[in-house]
């Protein structure tokens, strides 16, 4: 470690600590506040990989040791994947088990996709079985 | 000494946040919103672990968090295949 960074290094840790603080604030808030589950997904999963994003940093320029740099590099991709993926899925899963939007939404622009979809798969079906009994 | 005086704010305030995420784990009016809590719960506590490790110059804490970053994502993906196959039969 050079002088320089050594010199400013505690500093450095602080204000990253702050920001995570910060981030994980963002976080509970949307959790806490939002009216909707999928309006909860937008605000927690963003502000909460940044916020553990930030605490890694942190650590990392903490100890300044090659061990601990490795590992908040694993820790921060792993997360920057993860977490949206994550998101994403439950939020899929939910959509699809039926769980309605706020009723005050604008706009639900999956929905006449799945529609077509699921109208698309029964006339499929359909067409199946109506060459099934012209071969019988 | 900065450190350790931030490190034990921080860590009083990411308990409360964890308090946080625990309401709406109690109070959340559908299966999918527990489970997204519970997700925040694990960050939570995936930084509780990072200040604490910095606290008290801790290296080997830093595996305990890989460890839970992992356990948190096979968690959330497992419930929501089984919420998906649960919503379309």
């Amino acid at each position: 470690m050079t002088p320089f960074v050594a010199e400013y290094a505690e500093i450095i840790v602080v204000v990253l600590i702050a920001a995570g603080v910060f981030f994980h604030f963002v976080a509970s808030l949307g959790i806490l506040r939002m009216p909707d589950l999928y309006m909860r997904f937008s605000g927690m999963s963003m502000a909460g990989t940044l916020g553990t994003a930030s605490f890694m940093i942190a650590a990392a320029v903490h100890f300044a040791n090659s061990a601990a740099v490795c590992r908040a590099v694993v820790v921060i991709l792993f997360i920057f994947i993860t977490s949206p993926i994550s998101a994403h899925i439950l939020g899929r899963a939910a959509y699809l088990s039926g769980l309605p939007l706020w009723p005050k939404s604008v706009i639900d622009q999956w929905k006449p996709a799945l529609k077509k979809e699921l109208e698309e798969k029964k006339n499929a079906e359909k067409e199946d079985a109506q060459n099934e009994t012209a071969v019988k | 000494m900065m450190v350790t005086y931030c490190a034990y704010i921080a860590l009083t305030i990411m308990a409360i946040f964890f308090f946080v995420a625990l309401y709406r784990v109690m109070a959340g009016p559908s299966m999918p919103d527990r489970m997204l809590a519970l997700d925040l719960m694990g960050s939570n506590v995936i930084g509780l672990i990072i200040i604490y490790s910095i606290m008290n110059s801790q290296l080997f804490f830093l595996d305990v968090v890989i460890v839970l970053a992992m356990l948190g994502f096979l968690a959330s993906v497992a419930f929501a295949y089984y919420l998906e196959k649960k919503g379309r039969s």
